[in-house]
């Protein structure tokens, strides 16, 4: 294997030795004519998977492709959110999972992910508003997930620089889930790359599909930009191309593909030292330990590809963050992207079989894939293994949307840039 | 992004709200297979890389439906019809689905 | 039942007096007015009767309806665009004081008529920070090059909705606006346009 174990003694007889014995975090192998599981999709749930298929369900021949390199796509584009703060039984017990598995996460791949439970915090500025955080925060604590329901005083204590008097929007409190936090987002994709392939997992970049070959209605292998590679089993974990690289099954998904957005600011000071989400105002933030402040909104809104935004969402989410906070009117915008996000048509994933033998889906994570990452590779890695689905994700099955049992957090119905 | 309303001429994104696909076709809920057809018509989407036909509407300006077909990677536009005009003429030339 | 006259009162206060507001020195660059006095009417043709609607207002009034953002004017009624085949008529309401009546008389059968006086309110903004202030809350290019006297465009001004057209070279521009948007809207105008130094004279 190419990595050696992180530690202290490690780092110091680096120190001393000038850092010229680190090895590359992954090896960059060929790809096997065949393997026993393949995974389409480098990003952070593809690797998770892979991970814990080897590590935990004790699969050995597997390869991940990837179309360009690892990190390139969600894992890295996002806002680094962790959380388990959901209402519905579908899905409470699947992201409390999620977050066990992120508080053991570094020691589990003895890599330095930045887990920060700094606490997340849900704004409200109404008594509806307040009695629905009542009742999200009532069905968290009856899932043993921490919930705490701070005033406006409460949040004040957390927070004195939010603008609490807005004619519009008074804070009035808000829900605050302590365990809730952030993580370095780029380390999440190189922790699991290089803890898989310390199993021996293949990590092949720069490995884009170009098809999916069946036999009798069985999934065998996948054509791709480096040849053809056999399989026994594949699983998709595409993210904003699931319903591209799905299609070449010929299956069509409850899936749009839309973009969302994210900033970072320039570095200032420390300024918040916990997550704070404005959704009235279509605005969140938090801060990166390099100063940045990282804030997002709402989608742009249309079917998109392009991993780049439009204006009047930037307006959009810049205003949000001048009604919330006034205090970063002067602060200069540094950089903004866009990731391609795989909305389901109820708001909730899909991890699941498809109709096709051998052929696995792991999908529409809408804007909330991040947080779930170790859950759904858990999950993921599970359901390739056995062929059953993982007990805390039941409910994310590919054909609740025919048979009415859809996962519908924000009650918005079949209108994916609503969720 | 732009789009060129035919009523209104060319104006900035913010002006216009989506809906979605504009190639869905409610189904006749008296068809034999009505059920699964419903469910394609409400979840099941092709959600194309490339020319998309999506229904928007000119919500700040004329409130005229607009059937704009456009690349989702681009953003190029390259048609938009007001939906009336469409509808009628897939009435008249029966080519709904 | 005693008689009752309704009152007519602006939707914002702030235009019913004389006043400077924002800079102080040198000439206001913004002069803003309501504009009261006058009956808004819109019309909506009924299904496939737009053509003879437009015939219809020709022989009565002398002019045809345009079919692009545009507004047009005869003998003291100006037609503005309104979307397909919708349309606002403003008049003077000394000369027509019913004029939905009038025209549903007239016209009605080819076309809905309803009385917007007390559902919009009209504001005029001229001066020589015109467009610059205008340009601040509101997506179009207002260039002579693309945007001339008698041009109208349906679009939203800081997140408001609002019909706006030319009136002359000045430039003078008027807003319509929904009556409980007004003052929202006199809001974004009056705080962007302050650094230019705003008159306001009151209504006409």
């Amino acid at each position: 294997m190419a990595n050696d174990r992180f530690s202290i003694f490690k780092v110091i007889s680096e120190a001393l030795g000038g850092h010229k014995g680190w090895q590359p975090m992954w090896r960059e192998p060929e790809p096997k004519p065949a393997y026993d599981v393949i995974i389409v999709g480098g990003g952070g749930h593809g690797l998770a998977a892979a991970y814990y298929l080897a590590k935990v369900y004790g699969v050995k021949n597997i390869a991940v492709v990837e179309k360009g390199w690892i990190g390139s796509g969600n894992v890295g584009r996002n806002t680094t959110i962790i959380r388990s703060n959901y209402l519905l039984p579908g899905n409470v017990p699947f992201y409390e999972l999620s977050m066990k598995l992120w508080e053991g996460l570094e020691q589990d791949f003895n890599y330095n992910a930045m887990i920060s439970q700094r606490g997340i915090i849900n704004l409200f500025h109404s008594d509806a508003q307040r009695d629905a955080y009542v009742r999200r925060g009532n069905a968290m604590r009856l899932h043993g997930v921490d919930a705490e329901l701070l005033d406006a005083a409460g949040v004040k204590k957390h927070l004195p620089f939010l603008n609490f008097t807005n004619n519009r929007f008074p804070i009035q409190g808000g829900l605050r889930q302590a365990r809730g936090g952030t993580v370095r987002h780029d380390a999440v994709a190189w922790g699991y790359a290089r803890g898989a392939d310390a199993q021996g997992v293949d990590i092949i970049q720069s490995c884009e599909v170009t098809g999916i070959r069946t036999e009798k209605g069985r999934a065998v292998g996948i054509e791709t930009t480096r040849g053809y590679i056999g399989a026994k089993k594949i699983g998709l974990a595409c993210a904003g191309n699931s319903s591209r690289v799905a299609s070449m099954a010929g299956l069509n998904l409850p899936i749009e593909s839309h973009v969302l957005q994210a900033f970072v600011s320039e570095g200032i000071k420390p300024f918040i030292d916990t997550v704070v989400t404005f959704g009235a105002g279509h605005f969140y933030i938090s801060q990166s330990d390099k100063g940045g402040l990282v804030f997002g909104g709402d989608l742009d809104g249309y079917n998109s590809y392009a991993q780049r935004g439009n204006l009047p969402t930037i307006e959009d989410v810049c205003e949000g963050g001048m009604a919330l906070m006034p205090a970063i009117g002067r602060v200069r915008l540094l950089r903004h992207w866009g990731g391609i996000m795989d909305m389901s048509m109820d708001g909730s994933p899909i991890i699941d079989k498809t109709p096709i033998d051998g052929l696995y889906l792991n999908a529409g994570w809408c804007y909330g894939g991040f947080k779930a990452t170790p859950a759904s590779g858990f999950c993921f890695a599970h359901l390739l293994a056995k062929d059953e689905m993982h007990s805390v994700g039941t409910a994310y099955r590919l054909d609740r949307f025919a048979t009415g049992h859809t996962i519908d957090e924000k009650g918005v119905g079949a209108q994916p840039n609503l969720h | 992004m732009r789009i060129t309303c035919p009523h209104c001429g060319n104006r900035s994104l913010d002006e216009f709200i989506y809906l979605g696909d504009a190639t869905v076709q409610r189904p006749d809920p008296a068809r034999p297979d009505a059920l699964a057809a419903f469910v394609d018509y409400v979840y099941q989407r092709e959600n194309p890389v490339g020319r998309h036909r999506e229904l928007w509407y000119h919500n700040a300006g004329c409130h005229a439906w607009l059937v704009v077909t456009r690349d989702v990677r681009t953003h190029e536009i390259f048609g938009v019809e007001p939906a009336k005009e469409v509808s009628l003429s897939e009435k008249t030339t029966g080519a709904a689905r | 039942m005693a008689n009752r006259t309704l009152e007519l009162r602006s939707a914002v206060p702030e235009l019913s007096r004389n006043s400077r507001i924002g800079r102080q020195d040198g000439p206001a660059r913004l002069v803003v007015s309501e504009m009261t006095g006058l009956s808004v009417v819109s019309i909506a043709a009924r299904k496939g009767q737009s053509g003879s609607l437009q015939g219809a207002v020709k022989k009565l009034f002398k002019i045809e309806l345009p079919n692009t953002p545009r507004r047009v004017e005869a003998g003291g009624v100006a037609f503005l665009w309104a979307g397909p085949d919708q349309w606002i008529a403003i008049t003077d309401m000394a000369v027509h004081p019913d004029f939905d009546r009038e025209l549903v008389a007239k016209l009605g059968k080819f076309a809905s008529f309803t009385d917007q006086g007390d559902a919009r309110t009209l504001i005029r903004v001229s001066g020589p920070a015109s467009r610059e202030v205008i340009a601040t809350g509101v997506p179009l290019d207002l260039h002579p090059r693309a945007f001339q006297p008698d041009d109208v465009a349906l679009t939203h001004a800081s997140h408001i909705a609002v019909t706006i057209w030319q009136i002359d070279e000045e430039p003078t521009f008027v807003f319509a606006v929904a009556r409980g948007f007004a003052r929202s809207f006199w809001h974004w105008l009056s705080d962007s346009g302050s650094v230019h130094g705003i008159e306001v004279s009151p209504g006409t």
